[in-house]
């Protein structure tokens, strides 16, 4: 039951103030740089696939001959499987 | 992003749909409606994560919209909560959870449940249908707020302090305390607790009052609210709306309903036969006498309640 001047009340105008209850819409989720992902749960047999993105296009997968860095990963792989949403914090 | 500059992102699935189920993720943003492209989709299941936006209506068959959790948004504010932006249409059961806001109804060929609207919540709490709802048995928890009428087929189950800005309908209503409800119709039983409101000046009731479950007097705003002792304290906007909710008539918490300090109010004589009118299945209870000649002026002074100040 909405909640104004400190009482339940029914309604959808509060009948002490005569304020109109109001719910804040959604702003959405957009997608953030990787720098920016404080927190991610992955765990085992989860698959994580990386993309390169310039000018907000996707141009092909982060993986390639080029690369040093080899991921390690335990467990099976699965893709799309995503076992948790992740929790995304602007710095 | 300036020009030239390449970033790696992690590639990010926020819908997961198969030829039976659609699955959207938590904490997402769904920029259309959830809608079958192609025949037999409309049987797919859906679920809606918690704190999750769709930007348009869901059709399936069961479909569930998950309760609001505490999830930060890439903007670094809290999800407000579980919304969809259209209609919820089912060719199954529906339920709806703590924390959501449904902004074009909901209609299901089978059940529905709308669970319960919080106040001391360190999530999103509330629940607001902004439509009707209808199906074959429909309960609404304590404290939902729908702005529409609720239809059923079979039942009507509804908690306390709960409104229902239009009327309710349904063979079997089961109604309990301190709620605001815009009319009513009961065909074959109907069960009612205390400190409740009708915003109308005539209510169907079962033709058979062995049916009728009603202890406790139930409000009408018409007439006397119309000469309100209260005037001073509603005056300015929205006076006809507060007055239905209003506070002098009953004080709300969570544990319980109680009386207010207004005395002055009157209520449905469902108790008096000679102010009913009987058809094959309804008793109308009215507050209009039978013998008025002016039914204009009587239709003015009561509608004034039924269209809730709008």
């Amino acid at each position: 039951m909405p909640k104004c001047c400190d009482a339940l009340h029914v309604g959808w105008v509060c009948p002490l103030c005569g304020k109109q209850m109001s719910i804040v819409s959604h702003i959405g989720n957009e997608p953030v740089a990787v720098g920016k992902i404080k927190n991610v749960t992955i765990v085992q047999g989860d698959y994580v696939k990386g993309s390169i993105i310039k000018d907000s296009v996707v141009m092909g997968d982060v993986a390639s001959s080029d690369e040093k860095d080899q991921m390690v990963k335990e467990g099976n792989i699965a893709e799309g499987g995503i076992s948790e949403d992740s929790v995304i914090m602007d710095e | 992003m300036s020009d030239g500059e390449i970033q790696a992102v992690l590639s990010r699935s926020i819908i997961e749909e198969t030829d039976t189920t659609v699955r959207l993720h938590k904490g997402q943003e769904y920029p259309s409606g959830i809608l079958p492209k192609v025949g037999g989709q409309q049987y797919r299941s859906v679920r809606v994560g918690a704190s999750s936006v769709v930007k348009g209506s869901v059709v399936g068959k069961d479909i569930v919209v998950e309760k609001a959790e505490a999830i930060n948004l890439s903007k670094n504010v809290m999800a407000p909560g579980t919304e969809i932006q259209g209609s919820i249409n089912s060719l199954g059961d529906v339920e709806v959870g703590t924390g959501s806001w449904i902004q074009g109804g909901i209609q299901a060929l089978g059940d529905v449940v709308i669970n319960p609207y919080l106040t001391n919540s360190e999530t999103p709490g509330h629940v607001l249908v902004d439509g009707a709802v209808c199906g074959k048995n429909v309960r609404i928890a304590k404290g939902v707020v729908i702005l529409g009428p609720v239809i059923a087929s079979e039942s009507i189950e509804i908690d306390d302090i709960v409104t229902v800005r239009d009327h309710v309908s349904a063979p079997i209503v089961k109604i309990g305390n301190g709620c605001l409800i815009g009319g009513l119709q009961a065909g074959n039983s109907l069960s009612i607790g205390e400190f409740n409101t009708i915003a109308s000046s005539q209510i169907l009731i079962p033709g058979n009052l062995s049916q009728v479950d009603c202890k406790h007097p139930i409000r009408s705003p018409y007439p006397n609210c119309n000469s309100c002792p209260y005037d001073e304290e509603f005056s300015g906007s929205n006076e006809i709306a507060r007055k239905l909710s209003c506070h002098n008539f009953a004080k709300l918490s969570e544990e319980k309903v109680s009386a207010g300090k207004c005395t002055d109010w009157v209520s449905f004589p469902i108790n008096d036969p000679s102010n009913h009118y009987n058809f094959s299945d309804f008793t109308c209870v009215s507050l209009i006498p039978k013998d008025s000649v002016n039914i204009r002026l009587y239709a003015e002074k009561s509608t004034i309640w039924e269209r809730g100040g709008e």
